[in-house]
């Protein structure tokens, strides 16, 4: 009898899992007083982003180092037009979504041509480029002094007017976008966007149009960012460029690396842990930082795999140099079984960084 | 050339340029003059993901598999080409997304039950051993129904016994009717597989004929053996 | 005429900065195949220090310039040894991560020892220059790019002449085959990563010099113009790297006279996606073939 619930449970694992989960979200608002709410709204954006940020790096293994320039273009492309002209929210938020997925699509099709770490490269550069244009474009975007008065989201004659009921519509677009995305991981295009990351030349000699997938989940991992960037602004009511700038880029990308590459659930538990643990170390002060960096090191070396990463068939030498060697030597196709490369790792092809791919 | 059915085997000495040639065919290298044909259509100068839609399928010397994936989702993503569910409909597992999803699985199933991989499905490719792991990159391969099936040097790096599983399988699938082109430096499984043989040296076809006919064949064997001294 | 050899010199000047900071990336790169993000903040390591070393202490100038870089290489073997060995053929997210942690917490420790505040920092040929013919030239910006030649020579001696330094090239170009031959890897990464640390520390001294201020976020940007300089330069190549540096700051240099400077720096990124896209290999690169 006991052998039989067990295996009842073990089966259901994930479900409990993930009612457990859910519960939490719904009734984390009652758990602490106003500065809470607060956080929970921050969490909640922070997912959001992350989730699109999952889809680019975790699933197809382009490492971004310059997302917040997407936020940003989607919060101000949806910020202007609901401050200067009166319509609906949610024809502003389209317009967030629609402002960061051009710009997905018009860097798109040049970057997802580099290879590896150029393609890192060149989203920094994007990401900075994109905040110089906003911190200078004074008439436009009103420049350092940023954009004020964005409003709050509203469905005809609801609006949003509270910490918490922010939280709660942004959970449940958060809600739908982990929906949308774990049915795509687990689909064809999931698996080509899998095997485009493992093994871009393997994947295109099984009809895999990569550059395309490549650029398609740019563009919705950009569309997610731009909403949460406004969303953000109208919580806000106010944003200005340093809100997207290269430090919440690195930070969105350390949420998906902690968290762990390839794992959904990883993203949204790095975002979590990312954007509370600063307040949770707030009594260290100015100490918070070195450690927060010293942590950063530390949990790379230690867990590679990042929290829910896959785990790596490995024994770790003492000097990692020799895993190197071995694997230099004999190459990508191992001759004892689970190779260190079993890890997660978007930018494998990169290892020798072959020039810019222009297969 | 190959012909439809058949199993052709192309050996040579190293460096012949037997990996070349098949790059050149599967799109990788460009080619600066002559031209390749499958069924009567160009296929040069067309890039690698458009030969593999044309029904060019291959094998690669060094194994590349999704090693992040089991061994059921390598063979999954062989069936992407013949499946066409875009991201919208994969996101809101739309109905005609579900059909696809279920008819691919179960065709993916059916091939493992062939090549015996059908009890790891669930276990990541990088588990199994070197010998099976090649047989999930040919079933993988197969997963295209191709036309043309590429196998470079499938038998690197196996035992005797497992070079006698792939001779079997290779015979298996000459009897329904694969069409195969076998790269290979194991002469001994070219001679036992293949219908016909055509050797490559330095770049260049020197021999075209029956198994009988290459072994015994003069600039064969000077070219394996190296000229005289 | 004299606007200019302004631009020259500045651009020059500047372009030295970022091609000390690039070279010494480079080198690191080049043997290691790593991407030291935190390799600015060993620059700002060595403008504090000697900042610190000026301000009121009687510790001579040229000694200043002995010891802090041999400071700013200590920290470099440091993380070397502490962040980098343990990660080293970890997957590639993993080095930039922790470069990154590396780069957040020498960043924040700064902050903690000298405050966040930026701090001006005391010139020490203000206002001098030279005339050399009709025109005028600071000597300061005549000691940085003097600086840079100095320095560049000696990495070519290095690198070409002694053992160490052909052993590096070695390295860089085949890692597997040098280690058979019996070089010994790991000590070289850590040479790079000395050479990497004094060359970042003096030009993390010349910005201060130049800029007239120091801060302990300083590192930022100059990194990122590094990987412009890198990039432009030819991922790859040491010459490159200077020559990428240099061609950068003539590039602002320029770019600041005829555009409003809000822009200057995102010229600068600008430039860099614009040759990831069109020359992915630089000036001086080389394009490598992955095998099938």
């Amino acid at each position: 009898m006991l052998r039989k619930f067990d295996a009842g449970l073990r089966r259901h694992r994930r479900r409990v899992a993930l009612g457990l989960a859910a519960c939490a979200f719904l009734i984390a608002p009652f758990l602490g007083s106003e500065y809470w709410q607060h956080l929970l709204v921050l969490v909640a954006i922070n997912i959001l982003v992350v989730v699109g940020l999952h889809l680019l790096t975790g699933l197809t293994g382009q490492l971004s180092f310059g997302h917040a320039a997407f936020m940003g273009t989607g919060a101000y492309a949806g910020a202007l037009l609901l401050t200067k002209t009166q319509v609906p929210y949610v024809v502003g938020g389209i317009a967030a979504v629609g402002g960061a997925t051009v710009l997905a699509l018009m860097v798109g099709p040049a970057i997802v041509r580099l290879v590896g770490d150029y393609f890192v490269i060149a989203t920094i550069g994007i990401g900075e480029v994109i905040y110089l244009v906003l911190l200078n474009s004074l008439q436009l975007t009103g420049g350092p002094l940023g954009l004020s008065g964005v409003p709050a989201p509203a469905l005809g004659p609801l609006t949003v007017q509270s910490d918490t009921q922010f939280y709660y519509v942004i959970l449940a677009i958060d809600a739908a976008a982990c929906i949308l995305i774990w049915r795509l991981s687990g689909s064809r295009v999931g698996r080509a966007l899998i095997a485009v990351r493992d093994d871009e030349l393997a994947a295109r000699f099984l009809g895999v149009r990569a550059r395309y997938y490549k650029v398609v989940a740019l563009a919705i991992s950009a569309g997610f960012a731009g909403l949460a960037g406004l969303l953000f602004g109208s919580y806000a009511s106010y944003i200005s460029p340093d809100s997207f700038g290269y430090t919440q880029s690195i930070g969105f990308a350390i949420m998906v690396i902690l968290g762990g590459l390839g794992s959904m659930a990883g993203a949204v538990v790095g975002a979590i842990l990312v954007t509370l643990a600063p307040e949770a170390l707030r009594t260290l002060s100015e100490w918070r930082l070195p450690l927060y960096g010293a942590v950063l090191v530390f949990v790379m070396i230690v867990r590679p795999q990042g929290l829910f990463g896959r785990s790596v068939v490995t024994g770790r030498p003492p000097l990692a140099v020799f895993r190197h060697i071995r694997r230099r030597l004999f190459g990508e196709s191992p001759i004892t079984g689970a190779s260190p490369a079993a890890a997660v790792d978007p930018l494998a092809a990169a290892a020798e960084v072959p020039p810019p791919n222009r297969g | 050339m190959v012909r439809r059915h058949e199993v052709l085997g192309l050996i040579g000495p190293n460096g012949a340029g037997k990996s070349t040639f098949i790059n050149a065919v599967t799109g990788l290298y460009r080619i600066t003059s002559g031209e390749v044909r499958l069924e009567d259509r160009r296929i040069d100068g067309l890039d690698s993901r458009a030969i593999a839609v044309a029904g060019v399928s291959r094998t690669f010397q060094n194994l590349r598999l999704f090693r992040s994936m089991t061994v059921l989702d390598n063979v999954l993503t062989g069936f992407h080409a013949g499946t066409r569910s875009g991201f919208i409909r994969c996101m809101l597992g739309a109905p005609r997304q579900r059909r696809e999803e279920a008819f691919t699985r179960a065709a993916a199933l059916e091939l493992l039950e062939k090549l015996d991989l059908a009890e790891h499905k669930d276990h990541l490719v990088g588990s199994l051993p070197y010998a099976q792991q090649k047989a999930v990159e040919l079933c993988r391969a197969l997963a295209l129904t191709p036309k043309l099936l590429l196998l470079d040097e499938p038998s690197g790096g196996m035992s005797l016994a497992e070079r006698k599983h792939l001779r079997n399988t290779i015979q298996a699938l000459a009897k329904e009717g694969m069409t195969v082109l076998l790269i290979e430096h194991d002469v001994q499984l070219v001679m036992d597989t293949c219908h016909r043989i055509a050797v490559m040296d330095q770049g260049r076809k020197i021999a075209d004929g029956s198994p009988e006919a290459i072994r015994n064949d003069e600039k064969v064997i000077a070219a394996y053996l190296g000229q005289e001294d | 005429m004299q606007a200019g050899i302004d631009i020259v010199t500045q651009g020059l000047a500047v372009g030295s900065i970022y091609a000390l900071l690039a070279l010494g990336f480079a080198m690191v790169y080049g043997v290691s195949r790593m991407s030291n993000f935190a390799h600015g903040d060993f620059a700002m390591i060595g403008a504090m220090f000697f900042g610190t070393s000026l301000v009121g202490r009687s510790i001579p100038v040229p000694l200043a310039f002995i010891i802090v870089p041999l400071i700013a290489a200590g920290v470099a073997v440091t993380v070397a040894w502490a962040v980098y060995r343990p990660v080293f053929s970890a997957p590639r997210v993993n080095l930039f991560i922790v470069g990154i942690g590396t780069s957040i917490f020498l960043e924040n420790i700064a902050i903690v020892i000298w405050g966040p505040a930026t701090k001006p920092f005391p010139s020490l040929w203000a206002g001098q220059s030279i005339h050399i013919a009709d025109t005028v030239v600071p000597v300061l910006n005549v000691f940085i790019i003097g600086l840079l030649v100095l320095l560049t020579i000696a990495v070519s001696i290095f690198v070409m002449k002694t053992k160490a330094g052909i052993a590096s090239r070695a390295v860089a170009q085949d890692m597997r085959t040098a280690m058979l031959m019996g070089v010994g890897v790991n000590r070289l990464i850590y040479l790079t990563f000395v050479i990497g640390g004094i060359l970042s520390g003096l030009s993390g001294v010349a910005y201060s010099m130049y800029f007239g201020i120091t801060d302990p976020l300083m590192g930022f940007t100059p990194i990122l113009k590094a990987f412009v300089a890198v990039v432009a330069g030819g991922i790859g190549s040491l010459p490159g790297a200077v020559l990428g540096g240099l061609a950068l700051g003539l590039a602002e240099s320029v770019g600041a006279r005829y555009i409003s400077t809000g822009y200057e720096d995102a010229i600068s990124f600008g430039l860099l996606v614009a040759i990831l896209l069109i020359r992915p290999q630089g000036m001086l690169g080389k394009r490598r073939v992955e095998k099938v």
